[in-house]
Parts: structure tokens; sequence; C-alpha cells
């Protein structure tokens, strides 16, 4: 059963005509960057590679935003999850299954985009060696995968938040300020208590305290300078950084199991 | 095989106003009985399968499948449902869509297989089944629909406004697969407008007005054309409100 259902996901994903727009946008963005190096004479592979990667984050957060959030949405808006409900199917088994299909879904798309990041970084090493740099490619796959972990951690927020809505807009937004909160909170805190006390409201420091530990720290999976300037990242941070992601996904994707144990499919 | 004791369900709409949509309903469907379930709209009948199906979940009351409670996933694992106005995946094709039911119900793809074919000649799908359901038309998205309430072969199908959205023959067709479930031993519970349907299917019909059971009997002894029943029913509730 559950399988059915991560099966439908994946289908109703790679079927999409915004995953193929996407892609393709993400496409032109990398060759792109084999135009732009060279109006570059310095750090090349540091801008290839800061490239590549904001683009990979990008579309996959576009993938979740206009793919992962409606598939969803619709479910509970043209009903279409009668059909499983009403033949036994659990509904953290549902719930549970949409996720795990969205997330092979942004598994295929990252792993497509790794490899079109790493011809493009070989090409405009190729082009321009002299003054490429210390760029790890090694460090651009794993960053790769932490834009995937990022990804997961924001489609069982969305999964979150469809349920608790009425609407996909307001799914969309929710997701969005997530995303755009999650990814500069740490740097606002340490901002926040690098600065003299007297000079920063005691409300505003509450207020970005506040917003740290609610929101998930999507600073953590941002490997992109690590990576940009062959920089090593450590083992245990690796690790943290991975089970934080895993492990905050499974706690928002259980909370959204309860309450949609709780809901009136009316 | 279904058995609903004392069922009440309030809707409470987004201005708090609450309305009483099933007041307390007490019905009992025996196995192998095709059951009509017929009311005006905004009776109830779509809000007593959803709470059968545990769809919504009843405010007092209780419903059984098979003596076990409709909360309880296993009560629903051999229940086929038809709901009113069916969106079915458009991005599918016929024959995926049936695979992803069945596999949703634990076939195996081999009976999946057979089981698809079969449903789709009888509901004249078969010239079909390579295209997407988004480029099908109303009338052949509602087969799909029934196609996947049958795929695995349940004991108790529940159907919601099964002709709805079909040409005459269509409908003919559904008539004569209800009939057929009707031999075959299967419990049948239906929701319908058409009134000439149920009378001609149906062994037992119930008349659900406000949320209420206020007419129950068997249709060769209702004693007049189930139509003007109906009629008589609703009047005589209508004025019995007002009073």
């Amino acid at each position: 059963m559950l399988r059915a259902v991560i099966w439908v996901t994946f289908l109703e994903g790679i079927r999409s005509r915004a995953v193929y727009g996407i892609t393709l946008l993400a496409g032109l963005m990398m060759a792109f960057t084999v135009i732009l190096c060279s109006m570059i004479m310095r750090d090349v592979g540091k801008v290839a590679t800061d490239f590549t990667l904001t683009t990979a984050t990008f579309a996959t957060l576009l993938v979740v935003l206009f793919v992962g959030i409606t598939i969803l949405a619709r479910d509970l808006e043209r009903k279409t999850v009668y059909v499983a409900l009403s033949r036994g199917v659990r509904r953290s088994n549902y719930i549970v299954g949409r996720f795990l299909g969205l997330a092979l879904l942004l598994a295929l798309i990252v792993a497509m985009l790794l490899f079109a990041s790493l011809v493009t970084l070989l090409l405009v090493k190729q082009m321009y060696s002299t003054f490429f740099g210390t760029v790890s490619l090694g460090l651009v796959a794993v960053a790769h995968l932490f834009v995937f972990v990022q990804m997961v951690l924001i489609t069982a927020l969305s999964i979150l938040y469809s349920l608790v809505t009425s609407s996909s807009f307001i799914t969309f937004m929710l997701t969005a300020i997530t995303w755009l909160i999650g990814s500069s909170t740490q740097e606002v805190k340490r901002l926040v208590e690098s600065t003299d006390p007297s000079q920063i409201a005691p409300i505003t420091k509450w207020l970005v305290t506040i917003a740290y530990y609610l929101f998930p720290n999507l600073a953590l999976f941002d490997l992109k300078s690590a990576a940009a300037h062959g920089l090593t990242v450590s083992f245990p941070h690796l690790g943290f950084a991975l089970l934080y992601g895993l492990g905050y996904a499974v706690a928002v994707l259980s909370l959204a199991v309860i309450l949609f144990k709780r809901k009136e499919l009316t | 095989m279904i058995h609903f004791n004392e069922i009440c369900k309030t809707y409470h709409s987004e201005r708090r106003r609450t309305v009483l949509a099933v007041r307390g309903l007490s019905l009992q469907v025996m196995r192998g009985e095709i059951y009509g379930c017929i009311g005006p709209n905004g009776a109830g009948k779509s809000t007593s399968i959803k709470l059968l199906l545990d769809l919504i979940r009843p405010d007092s009351g209780s419903i059984t499948i098979n003596g076990l409670p409709v909360s309880n996933e296993a009560s629903r694992a051999s229940v086929g449902y038809l709901p009113e106005n069916p969106y079915l995946y458009d991005f599918l094709t016929a024959r995926e869509y049936l695979a992803y039911v069945g596999r949703l119900s634990a076939m195996s793809p081999a009976s999946i297989r057979s089981r698809s074919d079969e449903l789709l000649a009888k509901l004249k799908l078969d010239q079909a089944t390579g295209r997407r359901i988004s480029g099908y038309s109303k009338g052949m998205q509602q087969r799909t629909a029934i196609a996947a309430s049958l795929i695995h072969d349940p004991d108790l199908v529940v159907l919601d406004e099964p002709m709805s959205g079909l040409d005459p023959l269509g409908r003919n067709l559904i008539f004569n697969l209800i009939a057929e479930l009707k031999q075959q031993g299967k419990t049948v519970f239906i929701s319908s407008h058409v009134l000439t349907d149920i009378e001609r299917l149906c062994d037992r019909v119930g008349i659900i007005v406000q949320g209420r059971l206020c007419h129950e009997g068997n249709v060769p002894e209702l004693g007049m054309p189930l139509d003007e029943l109906f009629l008589q029913v609703v009047n005589n509730i209508g004025v019995d409100e007002v009073k």
C-alpha cells in the first residue's frame, strides 16, 4: 500500500510540466555558468561552484514549492485521497507515502543536477585551468546531498502546512517564508550576538532567538563556501547536519500524521 | 454487514454556524442486499457515506462493517467506493490508475492485470486504456472510477450517485453491472437521485430527509411507485418541520 502511494506520487512529479520546466531552466543556468566564467579572470572555480550549487538549491526549492505543495493540497481539494482511505490505507501510510514519493522525486532531480554541475565544473576547469583555483569536486557532491536533505526537510514542512491551511497559496507562502528565515537565522543570530547590546532592542534579540530555535537552521546544509574554497568539512559536522535534517523532517512528519489522523475529510 | 447506530453529525461552518447533517441515524444493511439510500439534496446521504468510510467522524453513535468499527482500517479492506463526482489522477492512463488502486488493496500484479482487462472490457474502456485520463470524457472518467471501485472484487460496494454524468448507454452499462453484483451476492449501498434505477435494482430502500431516516422498506412492499412515496415522505416531513 505504501509503495503504491510512493509510486503514484513519483509518477505525478515526473509527469508534471513544472518539473520539466524547472529542470530545463536549471540546465540552462548551468550552461550559462560557462559563459559567465569567461567574463571573470580570477577565482573562476569558486564562481562556477557557487553558481551551480545556488542553481541546484533554487531549482529543487522551486520543485518543492510548485510541485510538492500542490500534490497534497490538490489531493485534499479534489478528494482523490478518498480512494486510498476508503479501502483501508492507514492515514499515516498515506502521508508517509506522499512524503517518500516526493523525496524520491527530489533525489532524482538532485542527482541530475549533480551530474550537470560536475560536467559544468569540469568543462570550466578544462577551459580556464590557470584561474580555476582549488575546488573540491567531492565536496560539491556532498553539497548536493545536503541540498537534498534541506529540501526533504522543507517538503516535510510543506506537508504539515498543507494540512493546517485551507489554501495552497498560504502553504506556498509559509514554505517560502520558512526557507528564507531558516536560511538566514544563524547569520542574523551571530550578528545580533556580536553587536553591542546597547545598540539592539531586547525585543529584537528575543525575536531573533525565538526564530533561531523555532525555524530549521538551514545554514547547516549550506556547503557552498567550503566546496568553492576547497576547504575540509569535518565528518562530525556532516553527521550532525544529516541527523539534524532527517530528525527534524521525521518530527515534522510525525506532527503532520497526527493532524491528518484527526482531520475531517469533508 | 453495515450497522449505523444512532449516528449524529454536526458540521461547523467558518461563520461558526452549526449544521446538523445527520440526526440519530440508525440503519442496517444485510449481507448480499442491495440497499438504496435516497433523499433530497442536502439530506445527509453523502455525509452518511463519508461516515461509513471513516472520512469524517460522528459526534455520537457507532458504525460497524462486519462487526468491526469503521475506525479500524481492516473493516474497509473489502470495500469498493465510488465517490460522487470522482476526480481521478488525470496524469495516469486508465490501466495505470487501476494498477495503483489494485496495489492499494495489496493485489498481485497478475491479478491486477487480469481483473483490469475484465473490467475495462466490461465498461467499454478497452479502446482507451493507453490514453491519459485527462483526455477522457466525463462518462469515461465515471466508468473508470467504477472500475477502480470494483478492481479488488470487494464484498461491499458503496456507490454515491453512480449514474452521474453518464449517457443512456453508460447508465445501462452500470445498471447491468450492479445487477451482476446482486447476482454474485455482493452487498451494495447506493445513494442516487435516479429513483427508477433504485426501484428496479434495490431490495430495500431508505428515505433520508434532513438527516433522519424517515422511511425504510422492502421495495416490493412499498405499495406505491417509489417516486410517489418519496414525494409523500419529503412533503410530510416538510409540513412537520414547519409545525
